[in-house]
């Protein structure tokens, strides 16, 4: 049994699941993280990160009634914006006889283009809840597919080694 | 069987055997959804393992014995003799037997603040919001300079703000000319 209310829990004993969004970027500082969904020996923690303080949710193995998943259609709405921000930024760009402001259209335009295929191939998008006795949350982080797979593959490998009570 | 309210329109309810993964749509909203049902909880003693009766709970620990209190903690009903008041908190006996390295017994905690973390931020930013200069210094020349012969404001005006732009961005580079000069010979000087 470890105690959570100490400073910090050993390294490894969660395991993070899920977005890239809601990570610290590297050694950047700057990067705001938003949420993080942690996976632990008898629980799942969702953390609600701000600029100063830390919000914790704790989800109990035991008390997990169901994980519910539902496709969205993120992604391609997504990629839509993107295309049509792109063609915003190149549709002038072919008229506009000023040099400087073609270059600029031009690099907006590929850096809409890229931002577009990035999240295209990041995957499938979903949203995921977990459903307990008194509550269904949503688990913000887990918005790909290849996350829930994680997720699931976790939980069930948690549910064969069987639940011992402390 | 689990009952599962829908997650987006919350009007309609899905039930998913235990322990099945199931394809289901909403009756409501028609949302089709991957539900995960778990088998039911596992007794951990949290609910009413124990009974001496139809109506009344027996102690974790104890099973003659009647439940009167919960255990804030661990939420285990638990018989007077089990319960111990800690900080105003009723607390069992396993809760503090669990307890570690002499710690105080504190509900779990729900929110941190992370002052180390915000004290960094306002340490790097403007440092390294400084770097940006790196940049934004460049842009602001090639932006004066390039357009230097093309028609401005239709009402009169003068060069002040090409001039200003490419002094200010000029005075930034050097700047950072100077800065990286100085932690060149820094390092240069560490090595020797
Ligand atoms: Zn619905
Ligand atoms: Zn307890
Ligand atoms: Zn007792």
């Amino acid at each position: 049994m470890i105690d959570l209310n100490s400073q910090a829990v050993p390294k490894g004993y969660y395991r993070r699941i899920g977005g890239r969004l809601g990570r610290q970027l590297g050694p950047l500082p700057l990067a705001i993280s938003i949420a993080r969904v942690m996976i632990g020996p008898d629980h799942i923690l969702l953390i609600d990160g701000g600029l100063v303080f830390e919000r914790y949710h704790r989800f109990y193995f035991r008390d997990i009634e169901a994980v519910i998943v539902r496709k969205t259609i993120t992604r391609v709405l997504s990629l839509i914006l993107m295309l049509i921000l792109t063609a915003l930024f190149a549709l002038p760009a072919v008229f506009v006889t000023d040099e400087f402001a073609r270059t600029v259209l031009i690099v907006c335009a590929s850096l809409t283009l890229l931002l577009g295929i990035i999240g295209w191939f990041r995957g499938p998008t979903c949203a995921c809840y977990i459903r307990t006795a008194v509550q269904t949350a949503r688990l913000y982080p887990i918005c790909r597919m290849r996350h829930t797979r994680t997720l699931f593959a976790a939980l069930a490998s948690i549910r064969l080694q069987g639940m011992a009570p402390e | 069987m689990i009952r599962v309210p829908c997650p987006e329109c919350r009007k309609a309810e899905m039930t998913v055997e235990n322990g099945m993964r199931m394809e289901m749509t909403c009756p409501n909203c028609n949302r089709a959804f991957d539900i995960l049902a778990f088998d039911p909880p596992e007794n951990t003693g949290c609910v009413t393992q124990n009974r001496i009766s139809d109506t009344d709970p027996a102690c974790f620990d104890h099973p003659g014995k009647r439940a009167e209190h919960v255990c804030d903690l661990c939420g285990r009903l638990i018989c007077p003799l089990c319960a111990f008041t800690i900080a105003g908190r009723r607390i069992c006996t396993h809760c503090i037997s669990s307890r570690r390295n002499g710690r105080p017994i504190l509900p779990l905690e729900h929110r941190r603040a992370l002052y180390d973390g915000l004290a960094f931020r306002i340490a790097l930013w403007p440092t390294i919001l400084f770097y940006f200069t790196l940049f934004t210094a460049p842009l602001a020349i090639f932006t004066a300079v390039w357009n230097w012969r093309k028609p401005s404001s239709i009402l009169p005006r003068t060069r002040i703000r090409s001039i200003a732009a490419i002094l200010i961005a000029l005075m930034q580079i050097v700047l950072i000319v100077i800065l990286l000069i100085a932690i060149a010979t820094a390092i240069r000087q560490y090595g020797d």
